[in-house]
């Protein structure tokens, strides 16, 4: 929203209160980057403390030597970015198919992607499993990553951004021009899409990244294990390093952080609604 | 735009004008068809299969040397469980307090977010209340335990200024509980869902509004909303559906119970034990469609409504 | 349509797309190439073992680290005792590890499940009652007199076993020296079991101690742990022998009423097990007793090594004439698939035998996992001379074996599929008790009633 002309103090509250919540949301976080930097026996005295120790880089040693991380950072990164690529894909020729175009059976079948919304994901990992065992793809990465291509939540979302983002004057213009719908899709879809393409890539980045049921189900050598599944077999019964898991913890935010903070760039204002090419 | 001779709309015959095979494949009649066929596919690949296994499942009574057709016995088990109702039950709150909490407190932070005068800072800011929402589930549970637990910081907190009062082991606060930990988890999700939508109002829109006396109120009610109602739409559907889903808050939580007295738990946590504790895989079957049930006749009320209203096309 | 709208923009939203999608085509290709060389390791199916003569396969689902059994499989000999065999480990912490183990026994696909897992008796009746594991009565029942013997009744459903007993865990009253001597109180083992005869003498020296120094006696929080010490020295826990829910007896009734005179003395600390709160508690002094687990000493090390040498333990006070001053909680089990091929069970089988029932193996754990209390006694007692790292001047195993010897304690029998259901009743029904003062003997038989129906309804114990 513009605010060209909104008053100092108007725009003072607005900052004090962002701030604010800014900082109360980042609290639990400075603990976990506080208590990456201590060790097991003092991290977790009360009341907690607020100033970093020093062992940071010790915790990460021991992380390395205790869990193959690299190998888990490899296939974490690997089926989420298929993932993410693919998803947007499908997500986005669908969402705008739904929210641009009519044609037989729209309706159906977009209430059909939502009544899968509806169904527990609890409920049909088994099924999905028992397929991936016939399939052969237990423990591999098709498994992996193939089921994460179908976000329906994804179709939905980018269904009302299209819808929002795309006015069908400009659809109606191009076509008159003599465009075929291949080129609309690049030419004025997408470009107007972008923001939400931006942000469906970190939403099912974030999804993908911290998933942990799905590959618990169907992964069982370690060395295909992902990030999450990997860190959460630091605690044992007998041992509980939270130190590590701290450590550990941390590093696995760095990846969709720099995403978001990248894809900052492409949340820019459109300006195809007020200039016509 | 000469082509070859094949196939003649008929809307385009006084022009003259005729289309290739090319032109009409990714014509308006049929691309929209190819535009959903990659995402389809692989959808009957694995929806159909899983959705079926799964409801047949429902009524069945499993065990590893034989399945037994039971009817709706499943069904009848878990309506008169009480924990079952009780989730249910606990259901309605949370879809009360959770939609507006979350969902206004996100509206308002992604409006505040997008000033222009923030430039930068917006994108920092925003990061900072999204992050909480890519933190593991095992951290997030250790972390509330530490906040809300008892002799945890929150406790210790009121008890200074002299109430006596417990998060997790009271049944009055253990579903304000779930949502405190929620809401720090998913109210940046929110914001940079809703954000994503106020991209496509230019500022242009404001200024012309602002100059012509709109105050700020009344340009967010006029301009905004009207044009972001798709995505409000959105986020209420979506939201609803996620509260109606609910588990991984109690689950770390409670330590794998629904909170005192059943005070928090969800359908979700419920089919989790049923399934994975008793190993009672038709009944949690049963209850996952229940609450599909459930959560699909709640979603097309909502779909009504949008449509009467216009809020989606 | 010209391209004029060339500008810089346009052109990088094309090379953004452009980008995208080659990264895209690059990362599938990728993506596919290692999947499939990683895909096609030639040992990934584990049944058709008489197809392939070279390696078989046992694969194995744990909890710990990979690490540590890879340690255990070389300690115990394991692979010189099967030369020809391949072992996997998985290891997943114990709640992701029962999630897979179900998924996939409920997928009902030989390839798709592992040939043994560990499994935490709470859950084990359910998976007898679907039939999901192997009865291995025969084959263990020679070891019988080597196991602890609360365990092998723990492990016997109807007669039957269906699980290689694996640890166990038995509890013993855990007391702060330091805090004793401030208190004027003495801290020979002996001695202390003397002042702590009863839970009402527990009461009165709590007060001493509070008077004396302000700490509390132990930690209680309003649930029911602190009932389930209680009844684990009176009664087989919440079901009998044949799955009938008994929590609603007398003896039961009587733990309930000492639990609420506990927790209405105002000598306890309001902070759960493993919290931050309880190991900051323990640091500062906070509390005096601790119903001690025999691995406890490695959690104490972890996350309050300030306070070794400051612990004794010794028995439980007694609730009533009958008690013992010992008691054990539910223990784990090896258990194998029941669809999987007769062979890949044998191996499996015998792979579970050397593993727990072997004193090669046993040590082999034990040293392994630091505080691990297997069930075979002969490896316990080869485990006598290990000191303790925290408590002072104490053996661990030899008090706890002592412990276990003397008092010979109930068996907590888990023979009900509705365990859960009944450990989450119990909660709720201690929870009114403590904290709202409901009737104890009527709030305990509506929760037994509550079980009871769900036992009737669904045709099952």
């Amino acid at each position: 929203m513009n605010s060209r002309f909104m008053p100092i103090w108007q725009r003072s509250i607005v900052v004090v209160i962002l701030v604010a919540v800014a900082l109360l949301f980042l609290i639990p976080l400075w603990w976990n980057f506080v208590w990456a930097t201590g060790t097991n026996d003092t991290i977790f005295s009360y009341p907690p403390t607020f100033l970093p120790e020093g062992n940071l880089i010790d915790n990460f040693t021991r992380l390395q030597e205790r869990i193959d991380i690299w190998r888990a950072f490899f296939n974490s990164v690997l089926v989420t970015t298929a993932t993410v690529i693919g998803a947007c894909i499908f997500c986005t020729l669908a969402g705008f198919a739904f929210a641009k175009y009519q044609f037989r059976f729209r309706n159906v079948l977009f209430m059909l992607v939502v009544a899968t919304l509806a169904v527990p994901s609890q409920l049909t990992v088994v099924p999905l499993f028992i397929m991936m065992v016939r399939l052969g793809w237990v423990d591999s990465y098709q498994g992996l990553i193939l089921p994460g291509l179908i976000p329906t939540f994804g179709v939905f979302f980018m269904r009302v951004n299209a819808q929002s983002a795309i006015s069908n004057e400009i659809l109606e213009a191009a076509r008159i021009d003599g465009a075929n719908e291949l080129r609309i899709l690049r030419q004025i879809a997408l470009p107007s899409l972008l923001p939400a393409v931006a942000t469906l890539a970190i939403l099912i980045f974030g999804g993908s990244w911290g998933s942990l049921f799905w590959p618990l189900i169907i992964l069982r050598s370690n060395s295909m294990f992902t990030l999450p599944l990997t860190l959460t077999t630091l605690l044992g019964s007998y041992q509980n390093p939270y130190d590590l898991l701290m450590v550990g913890s941390l590093l696995m935010m760095l990846p969709p952080l720099v995403l978001f903070l990248f894809m900052q760039r492409y949340f820019i204002k459109s300006v195809f609604l007020s200039g016509l090419h | 735009m000469q082509s070859k001779l094949s196939y003649t709309d008929s809307t385009k015959q006084s022009f003259g004008v005729t289309y290739s095979w090319r032109e009409q494949i990714l014509g308006p009649k049929i691309a929209p068809y190819l535009f959903i066929a990659p995402f389809f596919i692989l959808f009957s690949v694995f929806w159909v299969f899983p959705v079926i296994w799964s409801f047949v499942l429902s009524f069945e009574r499993w065990s590893s040397r034989e399945t037994v057709w039971v009817g709706l016995a499943n069904y009848q088990f878990v309506l008169s469980n009480p924990a079952t109702r009780a989730a249910f039950g606990n259901m309605v709150w949370y879809i009360v307090v959770n939609n507006t909490f979350q969902l206004i407190v996100a509206l308002i932070l992604a409006i505040m977010l997008d000033f222009s005068f923030l430039r930068r800072a917006s994108g920092l800011l925003r990061a900072a209340i999204y992050i909480p929402n890519l933190v593991s589930g095992v951290v997030t549970g250790i972390l509330f335990l530490i906040i809300l637990g008892n002799g945890g910081l929150m406790v210790r907190f009121f008890a200074q200024l002299g109430v006596e009062i417990s998060f997790l082991n009271s049944t009055q606060f253990s579903k304000a509980s779930v949502i405190i930990a929620g809401g720090w988890r998913w109210i940046g999700y929110w914001v940079v869902i809703f954000m994503a939508g106020l991209q496509s109002i230019p500022d242009d829109y404001y200024e012309v509004a602002e100059l012509d006396g709109a105050t700020l109120w009344q340009r967010f009610w006029y301009i905004t909303l009207p044009l972001l109602r798709p995505i409000v739409f959105f986020m209420l559907v979506i939201n609803t559906i996620g509260t109606l889903q609910i588990f991984e808050e109690p689950f770390l939580l409670f330590d794998r119970s629904g909170g005192p007295l059943n005070s928090a738990t969800t359908p979700v946590l419920e089919m989790y034990r049923l399934g994975f504790e008793n190993f009672d895989l038709g009944s949690a079957a049963a209850l996952g469609w229940l609450l599909a049930l459930v959560i699909m006749i709640i979603s097309l009320f909502q779909f009504f409504l949008a449509r009467r209203g216009g809020w989606v096309e | 349509m010209s391209a004029k709208k060339g500008t810089a923009k346009s052109l990088t939203r094309r090379e953004f797309l452009k980008g995208m999608a080659a990264a895209g085509a690059v990362s599938v290709t990728a993506a596919s190439a290692v999947g499939t060389t990683l895909a096609s390791k030639p040992t990934r199916s584990i049944t058709p073992v008489l197809m392939r003569q070279e390696t078989r396969v046992v694969e194995m689902w744990m909890w710990e680290t990979e690490d540590q059994w890879r340690n255990v499989e070389a300690m115990s000999g394991l692979n010189e005792r099967f030369p020809d065999v391949e072992f996997r480990w998985t290891s997943l912490p114990y709640a992701d590890l029962h999630q897979k183990a179900v998924a996939s026994l409920a997928a009902g696909i030989p390839e798709g499940l592992p040939s043994l897992f560990r499994t935490h008796n709470p859950f084990y009746r359910p998976l007898v009652n679907t039939g999901s594991i192997r009865d291995v009565t025969d084959q263990i029942a020679s070891y019988e007199s080597d196991v602890l013997g609360s365990v092998w009744l723990e492990g016997t459903i109807d007669g039957r076993h269906y699980h290689v007993p694996d640890d166990t865990s038995v509890l013993l009253m855990g007391y702060r020296t330091d805090i004793f001597e401030v208190a004027g109180l003495p801290t020979d083992p002996a001695e202390v079991a003397e002042l702590l005869a009863t839970y009402d003498d527990y009461i009165t020296v709590g007060q001493t101690i509070k008077d004396a120094t302000g700490a509390s006696m132990t930690n209680m929080t309003a649930g029911a742990t602190m009932f389930s010490n209680f009844i684990g020295q009176n009664t087989t826990g919440l079901f009998d022998e044949e799955g009938n829910v008994i929590f609603d007896s007398d003896a039961h009734i009587e733990a309930a009423t000492m639990a609420k005179k506990l927790w209405d003395s105002d000598l306890t600390l309001d902070v759960g097990q493993y919290t931050p709160q309880l190991f900051q508690a323990f640091k500062d002094g906070q509390i005096a007793t601790y119903f001690y687990p025999n691995f406890y000493d490695f959690v104490l090390l972890d996350n309050a090594p300030e306070t070794v040498g400051q612990w004794r333990v010794t028995k439980l006070p007694k609730l009533n004439d009958a008690s013992k001053r010992a008691r054990v909680d539910p223990g784990l089990g090896l258990v194998i698939p029941s669809i999987l091929p007769e062979e890949q069970q044998q191996l499996a089988l015998e792979v579970a035998l050397h593993l727990k029932l072997t004193e090669q193996g046993t040590v082999a754990h034990m040293k392994t996992f630091p505080g691990a209390f297997v069930s075979y006694i002969p490896g316990l007692e080869a485990m006598h001379d290990e000191p303790s790292p925290v408590l002072n001047e104490q053996f661990t195993f030899r008090e706890f074996l002592g412990a276990l010897a003397d008092e010979q304690p109930y068996p907590r029998l888990v023979t009900s599929a509705f365990e859960s259901d009944a450990s989450a009743a119990i909660n709720d029904a201690m929870f009114l008790i403590l904290t709202e003062n409901a009737p104890i003997a009527e709030t305990l038989t509506n929760a037994a009633n509550s079980i009871r129906q769900l036992q009737d309804s669904r045709g099952i114990k």
